[in-house]
């Protein structure tokens, strides 16, 4: 049997990589979160804060998992739409048209 | 110019369909509800549990400790967790070698919740019929009643689970109690807020889409698969071609006669992800069972033997044995079973006490009253023990030699004591301008106190006296 063709409407797709972005940069963050704060204890990082922070531990444990999804979702965002981007090199264009004419020649 | 095109509004998604499964009655069925009843149990009742007078498993993080029944762990035994984390990975590994999407049909916090928020929808809404007339039908007093129940029912649940996690950080009766008050921490409220809102999402309106656009393993899981792992497949070669009631009765003498399949898409009504199980194996299938057990109700209607969808294995299917001990399984297993044999045994040996030991930077030596060689170190000493204790430290490996903790204290349960210590010894005594000690620090309080000893060095200068002997 055929492998089916693509089933899905090319629109679905920026639905699609929303959601899988935001929930693997989330994963990560937990991970990150969990590995970071388990070295560090907030309290003492705060007292070294070159800017005065009261923040409970609670409040930075939470503060830091935004931090951390933010971060890795910016670069989850940023890697999926670059990725999605067409090439648009000149030089590639050309060759690609040159191809397609030596195609049609052949036909 | 022609304007007779009105514009059309760009769509950035294509709407969801949303998916109705029909309500399944069977064996799979029965288990499945079994097992979502007491994993649901294990998560709402774990936080009320009590041990000796506190929650049983408090993961505490604002005081930064983890409480497992008499256990406490400390941010110090974060490998404990990395182990539990790589033995849970590898289990699934194993599972799903074994029996395919066990995890997925049967145990996914994903499928547990959509369950228990499908079953809400069909106790207020109806069946599958009902709800799809519910939906295509004009808003009517009754259907707004019915819409807002069934989000009241959800929404209490979600919120309830949003506590019962925030249950697990803080201890879950304090918690009730300021909630109750309208007295809780912004951080504590915002969290209850967050959990039972990502619940009412992800298993009132995303549900399968979870699944099929977000979850990594239902794309990797393949590579765990093989030809002896246990999948949910329908019998082709029995069940094709397939034929509907009256073309049957007209095929029934022909040479291509009917096959067992009557083509009455229950499987495809009952499918949670709305796949056809008959195209074969697909990665959205979830490996619920439901599909199996539709048609073997049908199948016992229409006289015909069962599981013409059922779990089977590849191989199975080519006439072949199923080997259930191959390479993989062999190897996920020794790897599990050392890891968790690893782990009990780090577990039982973990002392609870830890001590670092921290030469003096300033002075390697002193020497004091004419005669005594002297070295100070800085002990970093961690009580992971419940209680707050006091300790007593001896030096091995260095004859006469005396210890004296010099800021001797109590060290609270979970603090970490920066201890100074001098150790001295008789100038004639001392055998070489550097030598291994060891220091040997023991617990002096609890039922069964722990002791640790570490390594490190001895240095001073071996008198003339000595030396010339």
């Amino acid at each position: 049997m055929n492998p089916l063709s693509e089933t899905q409407h090319p629109q679905h797709e920026l639905y699609r990589t929303i959601g899988v972005v935001v929930w693997v940069s989330f994963v990560a963050a937990a991970i990150a979160t969990a590995l970071f704060f388990a070295t560090f204890d907030p309290l003492e990082i705060l007292d070294m804060a070159t800017f005065p922070l009261d923040w409970s531990r609670t409040a930075s444990y939470s503060i830091g998992f935004f931090l951390f999804w933010m971060l890795t979702s910016a670069t989850g965002g940023m890697v999926a739409w670059l990725l999605s981007t067409p090439v648009r090199s000149v030089s590639h264009l050309q060759r690609t048209s040159e191809t397609e004419a030596d195609d049609e020649e052949g036909a | 110019m022609s304007r007779n095109a009105s514009p059309q509004p760009i769509k950035f998604y294509q709407p969801h369909e949303k998916i109705y499964p029909r309500e399944t009655k069977g064996f799979f069925q029965n288990l499945r509800t079994t097992t979502l009843l007491i994993l649901l149990g294990i998560y709402y009742v774990t936080p009320w549990i009590m041990w000796n007078g506190r929650q049983a498993i408090l993961f505490d993080l604002p005081a930064r400790k983890f409480h497992i029944f008499g256990l406490t762990l400390w941010p110090q035994d974060f490998f404990f967790l990395t182990l539990l984390l790589i033995m849970a990975g590898l289990s699934l590994f194993f599972f799903t070698a074994l029996a395919g999407r066990l995890w997925c049909g049967y145990a996914c916090p994903q499928t547990v919740w959509t369950d228990a928020f499908i079953w809400m929808e069909r106790l207020i809404e109806g069946s599958r019929a009902k709800q799809i007339k519910l939906t295509n039908a004009p808003w009517t007093s009754e259907k707004i009643r019915k819409r807002v129940l069934k989000h009241v029912l959800w929404v209490s649940f979600s919120l309830w689970t949003g506590f019962t996690f925030v249950g697990y950080f803080t201890p879950i009766k304090e918690l009730a109690s300021v909630l109750w008050t309208f007295d809780a921490s912004f951080w504590q409220l915002f969290w209850v807020l967050f959990y039972g809102f990502a619940t009412y999402g992800n298993a009132g309106f995303l549900r399968e889409q979870v699944c099929q656009y977000m979850c990594p393993y239902a794309r990797f899981q393949s590579a765990m698969f093989d030809k002896d792992t246990l999948v949910i497949a329908y019998d082709e070669a029995r069940g094709e071609p397939r034929m509907k009631g009256k073309k049957r009765n007209e095929n029934a003498d022909k040479a291509d006669k009917a096959g067992d399949c009557i083509d009455c898409g229950l499987c495809v009504q009952v499918c949670p992800t709305g796949i056809d199980i008959r195209n074969g194996l697909q990665y959205e299938c979830i490996a619920c069972a439901a599909c199996i057990d539709v048609c073997n109700e049908v199948m016992a209607g229409v006289g015909k033997p069962r599981n013409l969808v059922q779990y089977t294995t590849e191989a199975t299917t080519e006439g072949r044995k199923t080997k259930i001990l191959r390479p993989r399984i062999l190897i996920y297993a020794t790897l599990l079973g050392a890891l968790a044999v690893g782990f009990l045994i780090a577990l039982m040996m973990r002392s609870s006490v830890q001590m670092d030991i921290l030469r003096d930077r300033n002075a390697l030596y002193k020497v004091v009253s004419g005669n005594q060689i002297e070295n100070t170190y800085t002990l970093k000493v961690m009580n992971k023990s419940h209680v707050d204790q006091r300790y007593q430290l001896v030096i091995e490996g260095l004859p006469d030699a005396k210890v004296a903790m010099v800021n001797d204290r109590v060290v609270m349960a979970g603090e970490i004591a920066n201890i100074t210590v001098q150790v001295t010894v008789p100038k004639d005594k001392l055998v070489a301008a550097s030598q291994t000690v060891h220091l040997k620090l023991s617990e002096l309080e609890g039922a069964s106190p722990d002791s640790i000893t570490e390594e490190t060095r001895f240095l001073g200068r071996v008198s003339n006296g000595s030396e010339s002997k």
